[in-house]
């Protein structure tokens, strides 16, 4: 029944919980924070400098994720790895290795629940950094038998629906048709993709684009954030989504209402 | 002792039959029939010489035994060694003889040709005779009397009466008896009367034993005890049985006695069956005469129970069927009652919140004048287990805790997990349509008032109920909880006092208090920290990540940080305050609560006032050698804690089965766990034992104190108890702490007697017509002319023989008969 006082109860909370949205998390740990992971040169900025700010200020504006503005710079053996779990690895040129504790590291960070984006700006499918890159992936899961450590997402997989309903990943370019990834018990660990995300995100301090998207504009660049979007809410959801299709079965499957037309004593009739 | 060939009227006939013929005879010759005519005389002299056999025979007799008066029986012998071949073969020599005679003498006329076959027939019969040696056995016998079985039913059926006041059915069976003296007396002449009861057993006794017979039989096994009359006369003269019963078998013999089986059996009596009804019609009842229920059921599903209602002898009308629990309704229904004898099946469903046993009970109102009003409830047990664990995960944003609780909850096999994750708020931009994304409506109805009573944990983490149009379903959370449901709510920015719970309803279900909107201090802290495990925590089963206290003591502190948490105004009085802030005061100054835990109602609540548990998996999991293992553990305690996993106890007492018979012995097995759950060998554990369906009703019976074994467990025996629902309650210390724990089970009437109360004569006359007997119906005494078998059994006193081949006028009858054939032979011109 409506009241006064549950009306003013409701007011209260709603002015409460808006409050606390707008406001902040209950602390920084709480705020997803990317963390780019840096190997080799520490001081080096990457291809895309800006692009993670510009992706983090992307999910914040579109989702109900609480995000940290600034990225934190990682490596592979710094005491923090583990403290943000989503990586963002972009690059444009060959890359030096870890070393052994550093792939140890990334092998444990990704084993237990750490995500890895893996992003190439270098504009082309077999270049250095596509090697560099499937070295690193082949170091940190050595290839078993045939299978190769990288595998092919197909378009119905749930990373391309975890937000925004998609089917490939573009960025800046669309040279690639699919994104790559490590699979591990049904989770994807790192993805790989070719057409450079970086790029379609960054922008400068006035808040233009550094890079134009092609061959598809802006609406290849709506695309690319579209397509971060999905990564982080992947990497934050699992497959929630795929799940979402199982829920009206698995809300049946247990039978809890009794519909035998009988009268709760003490209760009035329906 | 008179001899005698022939019964009075063959003697008559064969009388009759020589006239006949001889006049035939006469008449065939005159006609110049002299074939026919001879024929037919020889047939009338063999008629008479039968008579004339049978006389000399009588006379033979009496002259040769004089005293044989005092005889009283008699029977043929042959002491001749030759038998039945010499039989045959003498047979066959006289009817060669005739026939020889018979060609012998054709031409002669029919008189002279009938008189001398007469006397060769005569002649070689006579010859016949010696050569056989037959003899008269002569027997002074006495009969045995053989034995009548009465069987009077004196099941607890016996002792209804259809009407008040009027007499019951074993009360009729007393006053057959008392009537039929007059018939009993006459059966006593030539019989032997024993008297028997029966109910699930045949008992022998005596009319004076009937009498005070207060019929209390458990069932009416009338094929068993037609069985045990079979099997105690067996190789004995029996006479008869008469049956007196009700007709309500138990034993299944009124559903099937018109089978094959049935039959044969009654024909194997090898013996007549009177039958008598001891019932009236008009007997008024309705009974719970069956409850169809699994045996096991699975916890927060609806369980099917069906309950035949049986009326009998009523009116048409509307009565409320009741489904109980605890001493409590929990469902009802009207049902329409027809007229006369009827079954009626009422199906309930009930969803049992818990696992463990469950007492059920199904229950009519007593209806006017009505017989039996014991079989106007029935109980019965269902043991409730569960099969997954079935949580709903409510989160107002993706977050790294919300994650690791999913991952954790969805790596479980044993949990059915349902996430709903607020992906996008209001604030949130979109210009995308709606088409290009995997957003769903939030199905709030369908979660919170449909399906919320079908989870067996809820968890709401981060979750701030008003924007997403939840008020109006907090009551159903708090209700949810109260009757048995388990509830986790968990920290962030839309939890606790800052998510607007303050004064709702959810938040009485919580452990904690929460700053209202408008008092307190800011409602979260940022600062990292590491809890600090209090006392309680470092035995709770929630909090112990290891059994030894101090081996869960330092993997506590061992913990990475959190960071930030919710602030509430202090933890409710009768919570469990589990980890604290190690800084951080609640308004009473108390250490600020991050983990605790409370019971609410007959549910469980849990509060975690921080959202970054998931760093206790995946930053632990940084350092070499953690495995992130503890965030699993927790949450695995936390959540069988919640659902009141019975495993999750520290005193077990559990009964050896769930049903009993009255007086049966019941075996309470003990299991006491210490606070490492390893057993608690010498522990000491109080037991209460209480009589009653409704706990809060029960009365005390029986109390005992038990030292476990080495074991931890021991074994304690109750006897004696008598129908009804008994609740065994344990009660131990261990560690400091109080433990409970407590079992129920049934003593039960066993059988089916009171279940169809409703006398029943068809029963009866099946058994009557297959044995040859008289379904005497309700008679109210027994008639002298019910058939009984003859005593068959006989004791010899004296005997004698007289034998007749050893007559000296034998021997000249055979002379006499050959010479006068011969004469007549010579006079006629034969040789």
């Amino acid at each position: 029944m409506f009241t006064r006082r549950g009306f003013l109860a409701g007011g209260l909370a709603a002015a409460v919980s808006l409050a606390a949205r707008s406001t902040f998390a209950i602390g920084p740990g709480s705020k997803f924070k990317f963390g780019r992971l840096v190997l080799g040169n520490r001081a080096d900025p990457g291809p895309r400098p800006g692009a993670l700010r510009r992706l983090a200020w992307e999910v914040e504006k579109r989702t109900s994720v609480e995000v940290a503005p600034e990225p934190a710079i990682v490596t592979p053996t710094s005491d923090t790895l583990h403290e943000t779990p989503f990586l963002y690895l972009a690059g444009e040129r060959e890359i030096e290795l870890p070393n052994a504790a550093g792939i140890e590291a990334l092998r444990r960070f990704l084993t237990f629940g750490g995500f890895l984006l893996i992003d190439s700006a270098e504009g082309s499918t077999d270049g250095a950094f596509d090697g560099s890159v499937r070295k690193l992936v082949a170091a940190i899961f050595p290839p078993v038998g045939a299978v190769k450590p990288l595998e092919v997402v197909p378009s119905d997989h749930v990373i391309y629906k975890s937000f925004y309903l998609l089917d490939r990943p573009v960025g800046r370019l669309a040279i690639a048709p699919a994104m790559e990834a490590v699979v591990r018990d049904g989770r994807i660990v790192a993805a790989y993709v070719a057409n450079d995300l970086g790029g379609a995100w960054a922008r400068d301090d006035f808040g233009n684009y550094d890079f134009p998207c092609e061959p598809g504009g802006e609406r290849q660049r709506e695309l690319a954030r579209r397509m971060g979007v999905n990564f982080v809410m992947y990497a934050l959801c699992l497959d929630y989504k795929a799940d979402q299709v199982h829920v009206p079965f698995i809300m049946k499957r247990r039978r809890w209402k009794p519909d035998d037309g009988a009268l709760t004593p003490g209760k009035p009739s329906p | 002792m008179n001899i005698v060939l022939f019964t009075p009227p063959i003697r008559v006939a064969l009388a009759v039959a020589a006239l006949v013929l001889i006049v035939a005879t006469i008449g065939f010759v005159k006609r110049g029939r002299g074939g026919l005519g001879a024929l037919l005389g020889v047939a009338a002299l063999i008629s008479g010489g039968a008579l004339a056999a049978e006389a000399l025979v009588a006379l033979t007799v009496r002259l040769a035994a004089p005293g044989a008066a005092d005889f009283n029986e008699y029977r043929w012998v042959f002491l001749a060694p030759w038998g039945r071949l010499g039989l045959a073969l003498g047979a066959a020599a006289v009817a060669g003889i005739i026939a020889l005679a018979w060609r012998a003498t054709r031409g002669a006329n029919a008189w002279r040709r009938a008189t001398m076959i007469g006397l060769r027939a005569g002649a070689a019969v006579t010859a016949l005779v010696v050569f056989l040696e037959p003899a008269v056995e002569l027997r002074q016998v006495a009969r045995e009397p053989n034995r009548i079985a009465v069987l009077i039913d004196d099941s607890k059926s016996m002792a209804l009466s259809e009407d008040p006041g009027g007499p019951s059915r074993i009360e009729r069976a007393r006053q057959l008896l008392a009537a039929s003296g007059e018939t009993l007396a006459s059966w006593e002449h030539t019989h032997k009367i024993d008297y028997y009861t029966f109910a699930e057993t045949v008992n022998a006794t005596t009319r004076a034993g009937l009498a005070s017979d207060p019929a209390q039989g458990k069932a009416t096994l009338i094929r068993k005890a037609l069985e045990y009359i079979r099997g105690h006369y067996e190789g004995r003269d029996l006479a008869g049985i008469v049956l007196v019963s009700d007709g309500a078998s138990t034993g299944g013999f009124d559903e099937d006695s018109g089978d094959g089986a049935v039959r044969d059996f009654l024909r194997s009596l090898d013996t007549r069956v009177h039958t008598v009804w001891a019932a009236r019609p008009g007997l008024r009842d309705v009974a719970v005469a069956k409850v169809m229920a699994d045996e096991f059921a699975f916890v927060r599903t609806v369980v099917r129970i069906d309950a035949v209602i049986r009326t009998t002898g009523l009116p048409a009308r509307q009565v409320p069927v009741t489904l109980s629990t605890d001493g409590q309704p929990l469902r009802q229904k009207l049902v329409d009652l027809p007229a006369g004898d009827h079954d009626v099946t009422v199906t309930f469903e009930v969803t049992p919140p818990r696992v463990g046993r469950y007492v059920y009970e199904v229950s009519v109102p007593v209806a006017p004048n009505e017989a039996v009003t014991s079989n106007n409830t029935r109980s019965f047990v269902v043991r409730v287990i569960r099969d997954k664990i079935r949580v709903l995960q409510v989160a107002g944003q993706p977050s790294w805790d919300v994650r690791a609780l999913r991952q954790m909850l969805k790596s479980n096999p044993n949990v059915d997990l349902i996430s709903f994750f607020i992906l996008r708020t209001q604030e949130s931009v979109s210009q995308v349509p709606t088409a290009e994304m995997s957003l769903i409506p939030f199905p709030t109805h369908e979660l919170f008032e449909q399906q919320l009573p079908s989870f067996d944990l809820i968890i709401l983490q981060n979750f701030a109920y008003f924007p997403h149009g939840i008020g109006e379903y907090l009551e159903n959370i708090r209700s949810y909880v109260e009757g048995g449901g388990g509830l986790a709510m968990l920290g962030g920015a839309a939890s606790f006092s800052s998510g607007g719970y303050a004064g709702t309803p959810v938040a009485a279900a919580l452990p904690v208090e929460l700053y209202g909107p408008t008092e307190g201090p800011p409602p979260l802290d940022t600062q990292k920290f590491v809890p600090q495990l209090t006392e309680a925590g470092l035995v709770h089963p929630v909090t112990s990540l290891r059994y030894s206290p101090d081996d869960n003591a330092r993997v506590w502190k061992q913990l990475p940080q959190l960071e930030g948490v919710n602030l509430i105004a202090g933890a409710k009085p009768d919570a469990s305050v589990l980890a604290v802030h190690p800084r951080l005061k609640t308004r009473a100054g108390k250490p600020m609560p991050v983990i605790v835990t409370g019971e609410y109602g007959k549910g469980r609540s849990m509060a975690v006032t921080t959202d970054t548990l998931w760093r206790w998996g995946f930053v632990a999991a940084a350092r070499p050698g953690d495995d992130g293992r503890q965030y699993t553990k927790l949450w695995e305690n936390a959540m069988r804690w919640l659902i009141q996993d019975p495993d999750l106890r520290n005193l077990h007492v559990d009964s050896d089965a769930v049903e009993y018979a009255p007086s049966q012995p019941v075996r309470v097995a003990v299991r006491l766990l210490g606070r490492d759950y390893q057993p608690l060998a010498g522990g000491a554990v109080s037991l209460t034992v209480k009589r009653g369906a409704d706990p809060a009703r029960a009365t005390e019976i029986a109390a005992a104190k038990i030292i476990v074994g080495p074991d931890g467990t021991a074994v304690h025996e109750l006897g004696g108890l008598t129908a009804g629902v008994y609740r065994v309650e344990g009660h131990a210390t261990v560690g400091g702490r109080e433990v409970d724990a407590t079992d129920i089970f049934l003593v039960r009437e066993s059988g089916t007697e009171l279940d169809r109360p409703v006398g029943d004569p068809a029963t009866l006359e099946s058994i009557a017509k297959a044995t040859a007997g008289v379904a005497l119906g309700p008679v109210d005494r027994l008639p002298a002319t019910l058939a009984l078998d003859p005593p068959r059994i006989v004791r010899v006193d004296r005997r004698t023989d007289v034998e007749l081949w050893s007559r000296p006028g034998l021997l000249f009858l055979v002379i006499g008969l050959l010479g006068l054939e011969w004469l007549l032979r010579q006079r006629s011109g034969y040789l």
